[in-house]
């Protein structure tokens, strides 16, 4: 028996189109759609190895409970029985902000929706988040001060055309591939690239300009530019005139970063600013692709402002051919903040404070909800260190390996009374919990995700739940059990969500059957919006926000002289429980390495693939030594896709003051020769 | 050759005569949207009896899926399996002519060239194919014409259409397709002169200024290490290591075996395996005899363009484009070989 399921690849955010290539039960490959919109017929390594981890016998695929240290596998019954009774009685006697819920950007926005009115409704607790906190919250924060709206301007189709691509702090070759393709496209049709990178990325060796700034100096560099532009009489006078606000000031606090002025800080000659502010400024279709690299800092939120100030000082934004593209790094992270798995908004960035929405819920759901923000995935921690927080249900995330200052989210996790995680595959969080509940891979569940373009797509089941259940059934059962009914069927869960949603009041299962629809879609007829903010932007009129540099929250010193930055590889996917499972992919990369330049090397007696140890003030670990100048002298660079070598036990877990998104992308380190 | 004749009605019914005879009618399917892709209707229908372009995936995905399990491991302690073996008897309908082409250089390889690869060749045995000729070029980019792979397949089919405009003239290339034709007798008729007239026509239309491609002065360029250094530099620039070339190619037949175990069970397979991957060539010991990245993807155009022109008189590249139709660095094999013709 063959089977070919359409569905959207499980990986990054940019959300291709495949098959699964089902025979007699067994997925054996992924046929890429030519149709799909998104990806055309293309695929990245990862998601051509896409099915290879959903049968993998290391599933999970019985409920665990841990009694006296050790997990014993149990029936769904005794674990769902068992996991209700202590969130009830945590909740009893600790009241409800005791609890707190991660939803997932792995799962459906059905499922996320309906974790969301789980912990809102059910649970009664304010506090739910999910990991765009460790990434993209700075995008949301950000964008919505500057336009209203906190997601990609524009849609991936028009960047083959674009005449200026401006990439920083992204690595679409290796992070988001299928966009690379239209980066390489660009290229091969004359587009001028401009690469900021503090590592000489693929993109860099056919850019027309590569700027090689030191880590966490963006604003810096974006301020020159912006300087550059203004005493070059380059910006669109007319745009700004007509659609923005707030240039005095901008204005005045730009005047203190000249090219020259920021050399020393970013380490970039002035004169390729000036370059990259010219082409930026003077191409006819411009725009910024970004990504954690401007995301992951203290000054994330400001990052992100300062780009959407560049962008709008030229009048490349809120028409065709322009505009800003946040990255997102995980197949529905959009979508999750989408569907309000955000502790201070309801689906569609309705806002947990406005009575108005918080009634409207209410109504719906017949239950009182609480009207407090709750806690971010950062503050949650920081609660479970003080022993605030008792409870935490986790579903699809492993906080042990993604969040920064590992040792810290041990300690963390230790402290509290009760831990669930809903997971795949036993993740080292998962190991901590006290009943782990297995989850359903993309494979096995119905639903939809939201990509990158804030395009909603279709997941589609190609074989039954693995476990027995999805991640939504779990929770509706969990529900049930606590004594409140939800409905289960994703394609209903949608509609309730469309109804209650005015940025999505359009979208159906039906309706999505083509395409997809990118978002906003206000109405039923409505046929989504490809580019936000035309004409006006969702706030009325953009507002230029003066942002200064401020230095990361660790800078190197004489015993921690490096400055260590952390990223992601082509070949592997976050925290590798998906790709360290495929063959030809954990073959290219089996192990964690620091890259360091060739002088430093030297200096210190390193050889290449040489065991060395890497240290911070949080934690130190050893990995072979990666010796290539594509990074400068003074600054190293680690993936962090490695379990058991886990790179984020030396991050620092200090954290934007707006967004709490932690500084992967700075700290200080040093690093040692083995005896 | 002499060739029949069969009505589009009678090739309806000569469909469900043969869906009788087989576990899988693999045929081109229309999937969404403008999606073509091969796959079984015996009971559920829905194949094409005719259709412009091309499946997106080849009938190699049937031979050498890209992971195929071989056996269930239920203990590696005490060696311990089970089979998993595939002796689906398959009709393979309505294969274009570059695809068939293909399955000719893999038979060599897997089957005849020394040594024998016993799943796959239970797996060809299994199976009849019934080849569809292309009435027109399939993708822009496909160049099979220039290949000697199409527009009519030459050998390695057990009956073979040819879209006139009454119907379908009847190849017959083997044994088995004879023996369709024999049970089947009433289905065919004779062809007429205007059905040889119109496929000379399609040849023509097909082949327009084209000239076909010199391969063996390509492959001696290639064996002399002509080939301009700037070429090979830009195609190690464009790789970004997809492997989709690799996957879709119909042609490509590498592939390396592995076991998926929790403790002590699980399943061993092979998968789909080639030269874009550092891996593919790494020694035991860590050192990667070629570090150079543009020299992974060069193994792809020698191994296609001078290894097996030595080794088999032609070339392993049946000009389908689906390589071509899937790069994400936009690397174009046509575009190669014409810059290291013209050089």
């Amino acid at each position: 028996m063959i089977k070919r399921v359409l569905t959207t690849c499980p990986y990054c955010g940019v959300g291709c189109g495949f098959y699964l290539d089902v025979r007699d039960g067994r997925i054996v490959g992924v046929i890429p759609s030519r149709s799909n919109s998104v990806s055309k017929g293309y695929l990245c390594v990862k998601g051509w190895h896409a099915h290879e981890p959903v049968q993998h016998p290391d599933r999970l695929k019985k409920p665990l409970i841990k009694e006296n240290g050790k997990f014993k596998e149990t029936t769904w019954d005794i674990a769902l029985d068992y996991v209700a009774k202590r969130l009830k009685e945590i909740k009893d006697k600790f009241g409800p902000d005791s609890l707190a819920v991660c939803t997932s950007a792995r799962c459906t926005n059905e499922e996320n929706f309906l974790m969301m009115k789980f912990a809102r409704a059910v649970l009664g607790t304010p506090n739910v988040d999910h990991c765009a906190r460790t990434c993209h919250a700075a995008t949301v924060s950000g964008l919505n001060q500057s336009f209203g709206s906190g997601a990609s301007t524009n849609s991936y189709d028009e960047l083959p055309s674009m005449d200026c691509i401006m990439i920083i702090g992204s690595n679409p070759t290796e992070a988001h591939p299928i966009v690379g393709w239209r980066v390489r496209t660009a290229i091969d049709n004359g587009a001028k690239i401009i690469v900021c990178d503090p590592r000489r990325i693929l993109p860099a060796e056919s850019a027309s300009i590569y700027i090689q700034h030191y880590p966490g100096t963006d604003i810096a560099l974006l301020n020159a530019m912006i300087n550059f532009i203004i005493e070059e009489n380059l910006q669109d006078k007319e745009f700004i005139e007509k659609r923005t606000e707030g240039l005095q000031q901008l204005r005045e606090t730009v005047k203190d970063y000249t090219p020259e002025s920021v050399k020393d800080i970013t380490g970039v000659k002035p004169q390729l600013i000036k370059e990259a502010a010219k082409v930026y400024a003077t191409s006819k279709r411009s725009c910024i692709m970004y990504s954690l690299g401007m995301t992951e800092h203290t000054v994330g939120t400001d990052n992100v402002i300062a780009m959407a100030n560049l962008a709008m000082i030229c009048g490349q934004v809120g028409k065709e051919f322009s505009g800003l593209y946040p990255m997102r790094g995980q197949n529905n992270v959009q979508g999750a903040c989408d569907m309000g798995a955000l502790p201070n908004v309801y689906s569609g960035y309705q806002p947990v404070t406005d009575e108005a929405v918080r009634k409207k819920f209410e109504t719906a759901w017949g239950v009182s909800l609480p009207s407090n923000v709750g806690l971010t995935l950062t503050d949650m921690m920081l609660r479970a260190v003080e022993g605030r927080l008792k409870c935490f249900y986790i579903i699809g995330e492993d906080q042990l390996r993604t969040d920064p200052d590992t040792h810290m989210i041990e300690r963390a996790l230790d402290n509290l009374e009760f831990i669930v995680v809903q997971e795949i595959f036993l993740s080292e969080t998962a190991k901590k919990a006290d009943v782990v509940l297995p989850g359903a891979s993309f494979a096995e569940k119905e639903g939809t995700f939201t990509c990158a373009e804030r395009r909603f797509q279709r997941v589609r089941r190609a074989i039954e739940p693995i476990s027995g259940k999805t991640d939504g059934d779990i929770i509706a059962e969990l529900s049930k059990r606590l004594g409140y009914a939800m409905e289960s069927r994703p394609k209903k869960i949608c509609d309730e969500m469309a109804s209650l949603t005015p940025l999505f009041t359009g979208v159906s299962f039906e309706r999505l059957e083509e395409n997809g629809l990118q978002w906003p879609v206000p109405d039923k007829n409505h046929p989504g919006t490809p580019i936000v903010h035309k004409g006006e932007f969702r706030r009325g009129k953009g507002k230029f926000i003066a942002v200064k540099h401020r230095p990361p929250a660790e800078v190197p010193d004489s015993r921690y002289p490096f400055i260590l930055s952390t990223g992601r590889i082509l070949f592997h996917y976050n925290t590798g429980t998906m790709t360290s499972r495929v063959a030809n992919l954990i073959r290219e990369y089996p192990r964690n390495f620091v890259q360091i330049n060739p002088s430093d090397a030297k200096k210190l007696g390193i050889k290449k693939q040489e065991e060395i140890k890497v240290k911070t003030r949080r934690g130190e670990l050893v990995v072979l030594a990666e010796i290539t100048d594509k990074v400068k002298a003074g600054v190293l660079w680690m993936p962090f896709h490695f379990s058991n070598e886990p790179t984020n036990v030396l991050t620092n877990s200090a954290y934007d003051p707006v967004c709490k998104t932690g500084e992967y992308k700075v700290c200080a380190a040093s690093i040692e020769k083995l005896k | 050759m002499k060739r029949l004749f069969i009505t589009a009605e009678n090739l309806c019914i000569l469909i469900i005569k043969l869906k009788r005879d087989c576990d899988e009618f693999i045929a081109p399917k229309k999937e969404h949207l403008d999606d073509i892709i091969f796959g079984d209707t015996k009971d559920d229908g829905g194949e094409l009896l005719d259709y412009e372009g091309n499946s997106i995936i080849s009938t190699r995905a049937f031979f050498l899926p890209q992971t195929e399990p071989f056996f269930e491991i239920s203990s590696a302690k005490n060696s311990d399996f089970v089979p998993i073996e595939d002796k689906k008897k398959r009709l393979f309908y309505g294969i274009r002519p570059c695809d068939v082409k293909a399955l000719v250089l893999m038979k060599k390889f897997f089957i005849e060239d020394g040594f024998v690869d016993i799943p796959y060749k239970q797996k060809v045995e299994n199976s009849t194919f019934i080849a569809l000729a292309c009435a027109k070029r399939c993708l822009e980019k496909s160049f099979c014409h220039k290949m000697d792979a199409g527009p009519l397949a030459k050998e390695g089919f057990d009956l073979q259409l040819i879209p006139v405009s009454r119907g379908y003239l009847v190849e017959v290339g083997s044994k088995k397709g004879s023996q369709i034709i024999k049970k089947n007798k009433k289905l065919f008729s004779n062809t007429k002169t205007q059905d040889e007239k119109e496929i000379k026509q399609m040849i023509k239309n097909f082949a327009e200024k084209v000239k076909k491609i010199d391969y063996k002065r390509l492959a001696r360029i290639m064996k002399e290490d002509k080939v301009g250094h700037k070429i090979w530099d830009d195609l190690g620039l464009r790789c970004v290591i997809c492997s989709g070339c690799i996957t879709l190619c119909p042609t490509c037949s590498c592939f390396s075996v592995t076991d998926r175990l929790n403790g002590d069970r699980g399943v061993r397979f092979r998968y789909c395996d080639g030269c874009p991957y550092v891996g593919f060539t790494k020694m035991a010991g860590g050192s990667i005899p070629q570090p150079l990245h543009k020299d992974h993807i060069r193994r792809f155009f020698e191994h296609k363009l001078n290894v097996d022109v030595e080794r088999y008189g032609m070339p392993s590249c049946v000009g389908c484009a689906r390589c071509i139709q899937t790069c994400l660095g936009n690397i174009n094999i046509q575009k190669f070989i014409d810059e290291v013709l013209a050089s």
